[in-house]
């Protein structure tokens, strides 16, 4: 049997070819600098055991952020080994060579070297992360959860929503997870290296990514035919995930005698999507005899991921004039795809391209020791340069071929602030305004379809913000820090953009003579957009009804006080208490019809009721830790974060109380107990228990807990 | 076969790494003992071990503790503590500096020191605090981002707890907001290519920011969600009737199955290569 083990064998080789001839001599003492190793190797052992949650066979919802794996390969109970390193190599001088690694088992670990000499550094990493998101996905979906189908839509049978029926899982799993393996190594050629002129950097970052996602899709009514075709229509498949990344850049700065900072950075990125790809022709095997895909059909790519390359170049300059600073940049970038889908070239759609342009010009000056001003200017330029019109495929002219396109959205931001520092320079108060301009060029779909009176989306924005940022340090160790500001809208784009907008940002803290740190925050969020509406009652379409707006509400409250001390000596405690409330609410639309169909149809918006969404968060915190004696360290933390309130209200609340998905009332917490002991120098033992516990009242189901006791050696070098 | 290349490349270089080290050997003729640092570790011997063998070890201890001289001669007179610009002075010329004056956390009053440990790393796995956090420079942003903790510990958060990602990750701590030429979604997508696209059909609000939908740092909702569906997408989108009711009728019944998620249907909710309504 192969013993699995949790720590990368090839790198592991390379440490232990590392380690072996240098080990030997000398090494470094405490409080002298010899040249030679030292650091922690620290191996370990973990135990895990889940319990609850859905089944062994369904992701358990304390994996999706890690996925754990034992020896014998079973995800539920079992033991790993695994591995940390903290070394370091000096030279006698400074340490020069560093190596790190972090090990939480075979599929959450990552990896560092650094050499750092004076003329050069070089650096690597590489990581591994396992999540199983995916699999949560599957547990909400329409086929797992209560409430996901509604029998009664197919009453008469075969009408046009029908589908919300029955949905149809032709993945054959129940279990989804993606890995994601990043690496990256750079150069750094430092100023000393280039006469104190200048400095080089050049580095290669990328990732892959392996696995796979549940993901639903719908297909349209002409899609399918055959007798039960609307039944048939509301589906699901594993797609594959097969990607890699890999991404090069190059940073220059240019500093000759400090008299001014010139940089420019560079870098292209390739991202390579080597998953299969499906289309709906590929379910045509799962439709009940008698139904089959009609038509052409099925050629329709699902969920396509194109291979893109982004290139990107940008110039900064930073110049100092005794108390005053300018800085400026430009930069352009653009992403192409690189893979199309057959329909795609069919229909002559061979160019997806976006390019951007951003540049900024920044001051700032100190015109005397109590008032300093500061002024920026940003610009955001950004550009659809894909094929437009693609006859059969993207034109504003046929049937559900567009609905709006951003084809150019261009921002300038601007603004200027005073601050403020009486005499004392114990407070300092910034006074400041801003101003942000969108614009943009849409291209809406000519009629039928979705006119500009029929979407919320507009083209300009134009808003304008004040604000007042104080920081005071009345007395040693007391510190407050408050930041109102409003800001108003004349014009907004989206309407998810305030239109009206209050915020209050409050920090106080105070550090005592003793080293305890005690801290309250209160951070306060208002906005409103009334902006926007559906049928321009100035310029209405065709038969379209009475113009309606939407009216959007959103507050955010957050508050919490935190305290962090050291009651005795070897002692330490950290206490943290928040609370977060978000409370959104809109008008719930609908229409009497799709807004594409039949020209000689008006479309009428109705509010069909206004609806709350309202959640309470309350999270703790506890951390500490107690020396009892030499050598003997008792830790210990607790988070607990509870989660309540209501997605939505009235009618949207009435049709989701048949669902898991009406109310959110969960509850995370984690339990860490741990000791360390160092029976003689250069060793130590160490051991945690963590025990992870979710509860949710909304969708028992993915309750369920997790018990992990890890042990470990330390070995010092 | 494609994996197995990455791993032995890594670890290649990993290999290089202290090669290089041995190759270059002392790369500075100076000890780490400058008369001037000699005369300050006397006192501050607590000071020598971490001094000798940091980066800083060939400066002396005046080149950034100002009036050092004053202070031996009267121990009283205390030496001043290292500023940014003292800081800046040699780190002002590398890209990754040279816009830190204009950066919100100089405008906050942040120094160098209050993030980075001159003598000896602030951020260790021994930090306090880093008990539940399993990356020791996060645990040291949460120290004053208090607010972001909490968002951290809700069901949905991006893995930082878990150590797979970092504040550093997607924020620059020496950058400002007002002096980047990052693009508005350029943080998200430089791991998210995925959904980056081009796509044919693109969903407004993942062509104009990403956080109109989600909440990076966390969520009670699933997938980092700002607010939870329906209610996220009704702000901007009607639903048509006689697609979505019960029956054709306006102002028909729509079912809990619909509302629950609309991404359940309209699933390339980030874009689209062929579907107008991004249903696929």
């Amino acid at each position: 049997m192969r013993i699995k083990t949790t720590v990368n064998e090839p790198i592991l080789a390379c440490l232990l070819c590392l380690l072996s001839p240098v080990a030997a001599p000398a090494l470094a003492a405490e409080g002298e600098a010899q040249a030679g190793w030292s650091g922690l190797i620290t191996p370990k052992l973990f135990l895990f055991d889940f319990s609850g949650g859905a089944g062994a066979d369904r992701t358990h919802f304390l994996e999706r952020y890690q996925v754990r794996e034992g020896l014998a390969g079973d995800d539920r109970s079992g033991l790993y080994l695994d591995l940390d390193l903290n070394l370091t190599y000096s030279n006698g001088a400074r340490d020069l060579f560093t190596l790190e690694r972090r090990g939480e088992g075979q599929y959450n670990h990552v990896e560092r070297g650094r050499f750092n000499a004076d003329k050069v550094a070089i650096s690597g990493y590489y990581s591994q992360y396992r999540s199983a998101t995916g699999g949560i996905d599957f547990l909400y979906s329409p086929g797992q959860a209560p409430g996901g189908t509604d029998p009664s839509y197919n009453t008469p049978p075969q009408t046009a929503s029908g589908y919300f029926a029955q949905f149809n899982d032709d993945s054959g799993r129940s279990v989804y997870k993606i890995d994601r393996t990043t690496f990256g190594a750079g150069v750094r050629l430092k100023p000393s290296l280039l006469g104190d002129l200048a400095s080089v950097d050049l580095r290669f970052d990328g990732y892959q990514r392996d696995g796979s996602r549940f993901s639903p899709w719908i297909a349209g009514g002409s899609d399918f035919a055959g007798p039960q075709f609307q039944l048939q229509r509301w589906r699901a498949y594993a797609q594959p995930v097969d990607e890699t990344m890999g991404k090069l850049a190059l940073s220059f700065t240019l500093s000759p005698g400090g008299l001014f900072q010139l940089a420019y950075d560079g870098a292209v990125e390739e991202f390579d999507n080597q998953a299969r790809a499906f289309s709906i022709g590929d379910f045509a095997s799962f439709l009940p005899a008698g139904n089959s895909v009609a038509g052409t059909n099925g050629t329709k790519p699902l969920h396509f991921v194109p291979d893109s390359k982004l290139t990107t170049h940008g110039l900064r300059l930073t110049r100092s004039f005794g108390s005053s600073a300018i800085a400026a940049g430009y930069g352009v970038s653009r992403l192409e795809q690189d893979s199309f889908t057959q329909r795609q070239r069919d229909a002559g759609y061979d160019t997806g391209e976006i390019s951007t342009e951003n540049a900024f010009l920044n001051f700032n000056s100190h015109l005397s020791q109590a008032v300093a001003l500061e002024g920026y200017f940003k610009y955001f330029n950004r550009d659809n340069d894909s094929t437009f019109p693609a006859p059969g495929l993207l034109s504003a002219t046929e049937g559900e071929k567009l609905g709006v396109r951003v084809n150019n959205l261009e921002t300038l931001e601007y603004g200027v602030a005073a601050s403020f520092r009486p005499a004392g320079g114990k407070s300092t108060v910034t006074a400041g305004w801003k101003r942000e301009d969108t614009s943009r060029d849409l291209t809406f779909h000519e009629s039928p379809g979705i006119t500009p009176q029929r979407s919320l989306y507009r083209r300009d924005s134009l808003s304008d913000e004040v604000y007042l940022r104080l920081v005071s340090k009345p007395s040693k160790g007391l510190t407050l820090r408050v930041t109102p500001s409003y800001l108003w809208a004349d014009k907004t784009g989206l309407v998810a953009e305030p239109e009206e907008s209050i915020n209050l940002n409050a920090l106080l803290s105070y550090l005592t003579p003793r080293g305890a740190l005690v801290s309250g925050y209160y951070n306060y969020m208002d906005q409103q957009n009334t902006n926007n509406s559906f049928t321009d009652a100035v310029a209405p379409t065709g038969n379209d009804g009475a113009s309606v707006d939407q009216d959007l509400a959103k507050t955010l409250h957050a508050a919490g006080a935190s305290l962090s001390l050291t009651p005795a000596d070897g002692a330490s405690i950290a206490l943290g208490l928040d609370w977060i409330q978000s409370d959104f609410e809109s008008f719930y639309f609908s229409t009497n019809r799709r807004r594409f169909e039949n020209p000689a149809n008006g479309i009428t918006f109705f509010i069909r009721d206004r609806s709350q969404y309202k959640i309470d968060t309350l999270s703790l915190s506890l951390s500490g830790e107690w020396q009892p004696r030499q050598g003997l360290v008792l830790s210990g933390g607790y988070t607990y974060s509870q989660s309540e309130g209501d997605v939505g209200s009235g009618l949207v609340a009435s049709e989701l109380a048949s669902t898991v998905d009406g109310t959110i009332d969960s509850a995370l917490q984690s339990i860490l107990l741990g000791v360390s002991y160092e029976p003689k120098k250069g060793m130590g033992l160490w051991a945690q228990y963590l025990f992870d516990d979710y509860q949710d009242d909304s969708y028992d189901l993915v309750s369920g807990s997790l018990h992990t006791l890890a042990v470990g050696f330390t070995f010092k070098l | 076969m494609r994996r197995f290349r990455i791993e032995w490349t890594a670890g290649l270089v990993l290999l290089a790494l202290p090669l290089a080290a041995a190759a270059a050997g002392s790369d500075s003729d100076a000890s780490p003992q400058t008369i001037a640092a000699a005369s300050c570790l006397e006192c501050h011997d607590e000071m020598a071990t971490f001094y000798a063998r940091s980066a800083h070890a060939g400066a002396s201890c005046a080149s950034c503790h100002s009036g050092a001289a004053e202070h031996l001669a009267d121990p009283e007179a205390l030496p001043g503590r290292p500023d940014a610009s003292a800081c800046l002075n040699c780190h002002q010329s590398g890209a990754k500096h040279m816009n830190w004056g204009f950066s919100e956390h100089s405008l906050a009053g942040v120094v160098c020191r209050d993030c980075h440990g001159i003598h000896e790393p602030k951020a260790s796995p021994d930090s306090k605090g880093a008990v539940l956090l399993k990356d020791p420079s996060s645990t040291l942003c949460l120290t004053c981002h208090q607010e972001i903790l909490p968002r951290l510990n809700m069901t949905s958060h991006h893995p930082v707890k878990e150590g797979a990602v970092s504040c550093t990750s997607c924020h620059d701590p020496h950058g400002s907001r007002q002096a980047t030429l990052a693009g508005r979604n350029e943080s998200c997508t430089s791991c998210h290519q995925a959904v980056r696209g081009p796509h044919t059909f693109e969903h407004v609000p993942a062509a104009e920011s990403c956080t109109i939908c989600h909440n990076p740092h966390g969520s009670p909702n699933r997938r980092l969600l700002q607010v939870a569906q329906p209610m996220l997408c009704m702000q901007c989108h009607s639903i048509a009737d006689n697609r979505h009711g019960q029956t054709g009728a306006a102002g028909a019944r729509i079912t809990g199955a619909a509302l629950r998620s609309c991404t359940s249907c309209h699933s390339a909710v980030h874009g689209s290569s062929f579907d107008e309504h991004l249903r696929y």
